[in-house]
């Protein structure tokens, strides 16, 4: 993985110095309030229901054993023995001190990281495909391109002040596993009909409270001219994006309003203009960067290794965890590991400093020492021998991360909602729970399939349920929590928004419509092997509708 | 703003120095406990508290000062009215850490 040069490491030492002086300033009262939010929200530090909170930025969701046992350590010193992994592929802590955060920071970057450009509006952390490199379905690995975005984005002086805050997703496989088509910019790097590396480019997707599915703006941009690119799109955006409403400030609103022909031409437009040469990589950089991301020597291995049929023989659970949990891996005799962050009756995404430091020493013994984290709130070990497999697993198993369930319906995304979170509406986490309680039964979720459930606790969406197979919404009708249902919304390749099912339901209910929902699946279903959503698209809400409002 | 609410009313804020919640006393000191803040029933006593809380914020005592309004329990105990602030008061509503 990448690892820090000295620009990166002074600059970023650097910062962590400035705060340490801002907060001091703040605590004397040299600096007001006013003068200071600003301030600590550059460097990630919310105020939220009942604490500060530090968001700490994860490039590209890719962390090094010695990273997440210094989040361990963060977490157990300062905060509640707890972190929280984001959506955005980042971690957030719940409970740090003011007074602590310079200390925090100064720890971050005694390990190359930050919460630089976790908040405001401003380009936001890179998130990539947590199976980069590894995928058996990859074209190109876009971790590189992801490294050069985040050099090219981090304090970028024309960027700084943008509208809005601004995401970049890019995958370099064919399933989108990284949600590109609900990203202010999505990236699909992919090769042409001549074999040139390039991108395809989306814009203007995004959730929140007006959802938009990315449009693509360039079907090819050759590697060369990715950063100009950008910055063709960024420039029209900064120029033209609304800043007099702050709903209204996102570019899918500008590619919206001004229709993406016309958002097309401008761009185009833009470049043609640009002196490339000074916006382009320097030379070598990209060599330099792709140096770091070349995969760890693997050994020449049998696959599907005989002793591993005999432990999924023999131990049923370890089956059931290996079908859903590992996914195929490019390389013969090796497997990629995702650990579930979503046990049974748990909070999504949390995970306490011992298992963050189990993680990093099992990272070590059986998968380089790199842990990936994903948008789903769950973690990867890319690296795994197959060999090794039924170890890892039983390591897991006895700290509670061996949950079985990666894409079924209990791996829901769900955000921090009314527990946490200042802006919301309604709770979240325990509308998660009772679902996950109802459906806890393996073996019922392996019949049911593959099911992705999102849950978000306002309209802001970062719980992404209009991209959610079933979406939920928390929202607050005269003091009490509701919940509105949409079904059919898909953060994948094949990206859609959800559509609003009826009237909403009562926290206590929620579970239950689930359920109601899920069995109608089953009825309609065809084959076993068709999706919830696919029946969805299949016969639309109708049926669903139905069987939830018959009897209202 | 203070005016807008109806009912009895309390004044929060969060420590500045460790952003725990806290509540506006009779004395103008910030106390963690809900049942130690000091009720506003009128628009005057609603000005006095809020002429005391912003104080504790010209004294870098606590952000993000607002009030909001409180019922009595069946126990007589203060008790917010509003989701949100049940959430504030009680810490959250799931087990954590
Ligand atoms: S969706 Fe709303 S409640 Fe959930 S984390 Fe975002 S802002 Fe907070």
């Amino acid at each position: 993985m990448y690892i820090y040069d000295d620009f990166d490491e002074t600059f970023v030492r650097e910062r962590a110095a400035q705060f340490r002086d801002q907060v001091e300033r703040r605590l004397s009262g040299e600096l007001s309030e006013e003068q200071f939010r600003p301030l600590r929200l550059m460097n990630g530090v919310y105020l939220q229901l009942h604490a500060y909170m530090l968001r700490v930025a994860v490039p590209y969701g890719t962390l090094s054993s010695k990273q997440l046992r210094q989040l361990a350590m963060i977490a157990k010193k300062y905060d509640k023995g707890y972190g929280h992994f984001t959506t955005r592929q980042n971690i957030q802590f719940n409970w740090p001190k003011l007074e602590d955060l310079p200390d925090i920071l100064d720890d971050l970057a005694d390990v190359g990281m930050h919460a630089i450009q976790t908040s405001g509006n401003c380009i936001r952390n890179v998130t990539s495909d947590q199976w980069a490199g590894v995928a058996s379905d990859e074209v190109i690995d876009p971790r590189p391109y992801a490294e050069l975005m985040r050099q090219w984005s981090s304090l970028h002086p024309e960027f700084s002040y943008l509208p809005r805050k601004f995401k970049i997703a890019i995958t370099g496989a064919d399933s989108d596993r990284a949600a590109i088509a609900f990203h202010d910019i999505g990236l699909q790097v992919m090769k042409n009909k001549t074999q040139e590396i390039g991108f395809r480019v989306f814009v203007g997707g995004g959730l929140g409270r007006t959802p938009m599915v990315g449009k693509v703006v360039r079907d090819f941009i050759g590697v060369e001219d990715l950063l100009p690119y950008l910055v063709a799109i960024l420039r029209a955006y900064n120029l033209e994006g609304r800043r007099d409403n702050k709903y209204k400030a996102r570019i899918k609103i500008l590619v919206h309003e001004k229709g993406i022909e016309a958002f097309q031409a401008r761009v185009e437009e833009i470049f043609e203009g640009l002196d490339k040469d000074s916006l382009r990589a320097q030379k070598g950089e990209l060599e330099r960067i792709e140096a770091f991301f070349t995969l760890p020597d693997y050994e020449t291995l049998d696959d599907k290794p005989a002793s591993l049929s005999k432990e999924r023989a023999e131990n049923s659970a370890f089956h059931a965890w290996v079908m859903r949990n590992v996914a195929r891996h490019r390389q013969a005799g090796y497997a990629i590991v995702n650990i579930s962050l979503k046990p049974h009756g748990g909070i999504p995404g949390d995970a306490t400093d011992e298992q963050m430091d189990l993680v990093a020493d099992l990272a070590d013994a059986y998968s380089h020492g790199e842990i990936r984290v994903t948008h789903e709130q769950n973690l990867v070990l890319a690296h795994v021998r197959q060999d090794q497999l039924f170890e890892l697993w039983q390591k897991l198993e006895a700290a509670g991360l061996g949950t079985a369930n990666l894409g079924a319906i209990t791996d829901m995304i769900t955000c921090p909602g009314l527990d946490f979170c200042t802006l919301a509406t309604a709770r979240s986490i325990p509308i998660a729970q009772k679902i996950s309680n109802k459906f806890s039964d393996i073996e019922r979720q392996n019949e049911i399939g593959d099911m992705k459930i999102k849950i978000s606790g306002c309209i802001n969406a970062c719980g992404h349920h209009h991209a959610g197979h079933i979406g939920i919404l928390g929202l607050n009708k005269k003091g009490e929590e509701y919940y509105q249902i949409t079904l059919g919304g898909s953060g994948a390749e094949d990206a859609a928004v959800g559509e609003i099912l009826g009237p909403g339901f009562a926290a206590d209910d929620v579970a239950g419509a689930i359920d109601t929902l899920v069995n109608r699946y089953i009825q309609l279903r065809t084959t076993a092997d068709e999706r919830f959503l696919d029946v969805v698209n299949r016969v639309g809400l109708e049926p669903f509708k139905e069987a939830l409002y018959a009897d209202h | 703003m203070a005016k807008k609410l109806k009912g009895d009313q309390v004044f929060t804020g969060q420590l500045l120095r460790e952003g725990d919640v806290v509540y506006l006393t009779a004395d103008g000191s910030w106390a963690p406990d809900l049942q130690n803040a000091c009720v506003a029933t009128n628009d005057q006593e609603i000005e006095t508290l809020e002429g005391l809380a912003n104080e504790g914020v010209l004294k870098n005592l606590v952000v993000d000062v607002y009030p909001f309004v409180v019922v009595r329990n069946e126990a007589g105990d203060l008790a917010p009215d509003h989701i949100r602030e049940k959430l504030r008061t009680a810490g959250p509503s799931i087990v954590y850490s």
